[in-house]
């Protein structure tokens, strides 16, 4: 499981990247820190405890590859693809995702909770206890996809898709809606 | 450390595994079923269940507590003496345990059951039913739902806005997304 070990800048309460002693953020040494990123997403594929928070990541490629416990909690994802990739107990909280592909992915108890989603693909994926709570989320597709007891409370949605999913113990609790299609999933069994 | 989220399907609750990097003794939260695939989990990576740590007395977080002690020697720590007729060492609020090299806050969440307790281990709260993602657990009157409410305020939001929040039914959360949006925390307790 990552460490939130705390960035080296006086008062700065994110999370170190990777293994520096500072924040994205505050790293001087940025360039250098994305090049390595590259290069383990490029050499490995299996990653645990990954510690990227705070970082800006722009058409790179995290598909087919498994994470396991790494946090990439308030950081900024365009246009990347994690599609066929593992996700367990990984943290995207406070986060952007502009036009990014989740499709095909296998997720556990991942956290999503205050980002904002915009014209993304979560198509056919098995989303388990994810925390979908107060996100802002607009032309985006979780269609084909078991969201088994995942949460949705206190969430914008507007022109989402749950098409055809199961949402057996998901909760929409206090969640603003517009044009949202439920159509052909068993919306009898989640709670709104 | 290493963190293992097990799926308790027979009352839909969650188990947690916390061990080393490698092979060594390790601590479970909560044991809702000890299963074939628990089993394995434990196995496979060489730990031996050396103590149990449980959020409060409900037999659906503590099913799997007999079929662990015909396999483990385990201590169990818990807010009641005494569980299925099990023996327990019995903790409180405040009390601080160094178990298998992690130390464990315990903190008190009165309200669920008298007994509810969640454990502080590095970056991670354990909050069992007291609190969930976006939710609060079942009271028996409101007088209890009050207690809870209060307790998480004073004893949980305090805590640094980071943390990774594992509650024992549903998705994981942090600190800041639960102050942000579960509406129970923020609600008008004149009426109760």
């Amino acid at each position: 499981m990552f460490d939130l070990k705390k960035c080296g800048k006086k008062d700065c309460n994110n999370s170190v990247f990777l293994d520096y002693d500072y924040c994205y953020l505050h790293l001087t040494e940025k360039e250098q820190a994305f090049s390595r990123l590259k290069e383990l997403l490029e050499k490995e594929n299996k990653f645990i405890s990954l510690n990227l928070s705070c970082g800006e990541f722009s058409d790179l490629d995290f598909s087919e590859k498994s994470f396991y416990g790494c946090n990439f909690s308030s950081s900024k994802f365009t246009n990347c693809k994690f599609s066929n990739s593992l996700l367990r107990v990984t943290f995207f909280d406070f986060s952007q995702f502009i036009s990014c592909n989740f499709s095909h992915t296998d997720m556990q108890s991942c956290v999503f909770a205050g980002s904002v989603i915009d014209s993304c693909n979560f198509t056919e994926s098995d989303i388990l206890h994810g925390n979908f709570n107060g996100i802002r989320c607009r032309n985006t597709k979780f269609d084909d996809s078991d969201l088994y007891f995942s949460h949705f409370i206190n969430a914008t949605l507007d022109n989402v898709g749950f098409i055809d999913c199961n949402i057996k113990k998901v909760m929409y609790l206090k969640s603003e809606m517009s044009d949202v299609s439920f159509k052909y999933s068993n919306y009898e069994d989640a709670q709104f | 450390m290493k963190l293992f989220f097990h799926f308790a399907y027979t009352n839909l609750s969650n188990t947690y595994l916390i061990g080393p990097e490698d092979n060594g003794d390790a601590i479970i939260i909560d044991p809702g079923v000890m299963d074939i695939k628990l089993l394995g989990i434990i196995e496979g990576h060489g730990y031996y269940i050396r103590n149990i740590l449980l959020t409060h007395a409900h037999e659906g977080h503590a099913m799997g507590l007999k079929t662990l002690l015909r396999i483990y020697k385990a201590d169990i720590y818990s807010g009641c003496d005494k569980i299925m007729g099990i023996p327990a060492k019995k903790i409180q609020h405040g009390d601080t345990l160094a178990l298998d090299n992690f130390t464990v806050d315990v903190i008190g969440l009165p309200g669920h059951t008298g007994d509810s307790l969640s454990y502080k281990i590095k970056d991670m709260v354990f909050t069992g039913d007291a609190l969930g993602a976006g939710t609060v657990g079942p009271t028996v009157h409101g007088y209890a739902h009050a207690m809870n409410i209060n307790s998480l305020n004073e004893r949980i939001l305090s805590l640094d806005e980071n943390l990774l929040i594992f509650p024992g039914h549903g998705p994981p959360s942090t600190v800041k997304a639960e102050a942000l949006f579960n509406s129970y925390l923020s609600e008008d307790l004149s009426n109760h």
